[in-house]
């Protein structure tokens, strides 16, 4: 990317930024009410609480989003190559992500609660089905969809079975694996957000509701600013990967 | 050095067999240059994909140098259609797999690509992708992986079907250069009869699909310089695109 292309790409997202500060400040005016608090008001929280509690509760959701959508590469990443290289294994695990896909994972969440309690893996839990069939589906549509040259190509070079993956096979899907980490990413933390805010006394759900339910609407203000900060990071990270795992397709 | 001996092969589509190949037997000299012909989906592609060991054939067999081919081997490389360069490799990466296929050492890899790839005109371009190459520059580094390994045989699918006029010609009086460069056997496939008079020493007429030989034409002129001016190109040509047309009359009547 060139210098004037930086800078040009800096300059609308100071743009956007401003503009969303004005739209919140523009709000906060016109609805006048101390559960819509001006943008000054919970920066001032946020620098306030971050190094007391708010950076604890971030650590926590952080780590549940990050666990998660590592658990989510590591089992779907491999049932999606295997489905979309294995015409057999597609027949057997296609029909059941269809019928499981379009039942939303959240609503599995008090029978979670149920069998595993408040604690950690219960949110993990129900944040991993969220992101699993999500890369599940998007890796073996990538593998179904590589042109069958490449693979041959590497094969007529003597490439084994491991060679045709590492060449083939995971740089394909690269671009596509990112974009369904991207997709899940809002769902994931829309669903933690879901479930901390109902079980538990960590996170940052918990913190945004314990605003609420004790009026402290600057803090609550602060909670959703530190969420949205970490959708961004994480977003922002993902970006920042991709770019450097897949230089092609830039 | 290639000897194909009755060779048959069908697809299996829906449960059906599809006969592709019916009795495909020739050879091919070491050294020698040899196109097939036919028309398009009469199964030139399978039958390249047998030579290189990438398929097993229903009945008969393939000879390379006396070793009957079951997968493939170093010694025979293919070129496909659009080149089939990985795009998330470089120009550099692409030509330098099959050695980092083979475990070789980066000096070793170094030390024999780079005078290849001086060679074939790509100096300079080792970190472009593939999509930032033009059509004789992917065509260049697919040939530079495919020589890679030293293989003595060379198979072509349709190699400059994707390029312009002018550059085509270029590109096919560079792999005559190569060819003998190196002293390559080499089977191309293609549809277009001037390219099969100016590539092959040996042109092999396929009939449309289940493919059989139609005739195969000695051609000792092909990879001349001037060839192409020559009267005795023309007139293989004209006698091929005979042979095509009446195999077209024929198959229409049959149906």
């Amino acid at each position: 990317m060139t210098r004037n292309r930086i800078s040009q790409a800096v300059f609308s997202y100071l743009l956007a930024f401003l503009f969303l500060l004005g739209l919140w400040w523009f709000l906060a005016w016109l609805i006048d009410n101390p559960g819509f608090p001006y943008p000054f008001t919970v920066a001032v929280a946020f620098i306030k609480l971050f190094p007391t509690s708010l950076w604890g509760h971030l650590c926590h959701s952080l780590r549940r989003v990050l666990v998660s959508l590592s658990l989510g590469l590591v089992v779907g990443l491999p049932l999606g190559f295997w489905a979309g290289r294995d015409p057999r294994a597609d027949a057997f695990l296609s029909p059941l992500i269809y019928l499981l896909y379009p039942v939303p994972k959240v609503a599995f969440l008090p029978v979670i609660l149920v069998l595993l309690g408040i604690g950690e893996a219960s949110k993990i839990l129900i944040v991993f089905l969220v992101v699993f069939s999500q890369i599940l589906i998007s890796s073996r549509d990538a593998v179904k969809k590589i042109p069958r040259e490449y693979i041959l190509a590497v094969s007529s070079l003597g490439a084994g079975r491991g060679d045709i993956y590492l060449h083939v096979i995971l740089p394909a899907c690269l671009p596509d694996i990112f974009t369904a980490l991207r997709i899940s990413l809002g769902s994931a933390i829309a669903v933690l957000f879901f479930s901390e805010s109902l079980a538990g006394n960590t996170g940052l759900g918990y913190f945004i509701f314990d605003g609420l339910f004790r009026a402290e609407y600057a803090a609550m203000g602060a909670g959703i600013l530190a969420l949205a900060l970490m959708g961004l990071g994480l977003y922002g990270l993902l970006h920042l990967l991709q770019r450097l795992l897949c230089p092609w397709s830039r | 050095m290639i000897q194909v001996k009755d060779l048959t092969f069908a697809y299996t589509a829906a449960g059906e067999k599809v006969p592709v190949l019916k009795g495909i037997s020739f050879t091919v000299q070491k050294g020698e240059s040899c196109a097939i012909l036919g028309p398009s989906g009469c199964g030139k592609t399978t039958l390249l994909y047998l030579l290189a060991g990438l398929l097993a054939p229903g009945e008969g067999t393939v000879l390379i140098g006396g070793e009957k081919v079951t997968r493939p081997s170093p010694r025979v490389a293919l070129i496909f259609q659009d080149h089939a360069l990985l795009p998330w490799k470089t120009a550099w990466e692409n030509a330098v797999l099959p050695l980092r296929l083979k475990r070789q050492r980066e000096r070793e890899i170094r030390h024999r690509i780079t005078p290849l790839f001086l060679r074939m005109g790509l100096a300079g371009l080792e970190k472009r992708y593939p999509h930032q190459l033009s059509g004789g520059q992917r065509q260049r580094v697919a040939l530079t992986r495919a020589l890679a390994l030293g293989p003595e045989v060379l198979l072509m699918d349709e190699p400059f079907a994707s390029l312009d006029a002018l550059n085509r010609e270029a590109l096919q009086d560079f792999f005559w250069e190569i060819k003998r460069e190196y002293n390559l056997t080499v089977v191309l496939v293609t549809h277009c009869i001037e390219e099969a008079v100016y590539m092959g020493e040996k042109l092999i007429i396929l009939s449309p699909l289940p493919a059989r030989i139609r005739e195969i034409i000695p051609n000792p002129g092909a990879g001349e310089r001037n060839y192409r001016f020559n009267q005795k190109f023309w007139d293989t040509c004209s006698q091929i695109r005979r042979i095509l047309e009446e195999g077209r009359g024929f198959d229409e009547k049959q149906d």
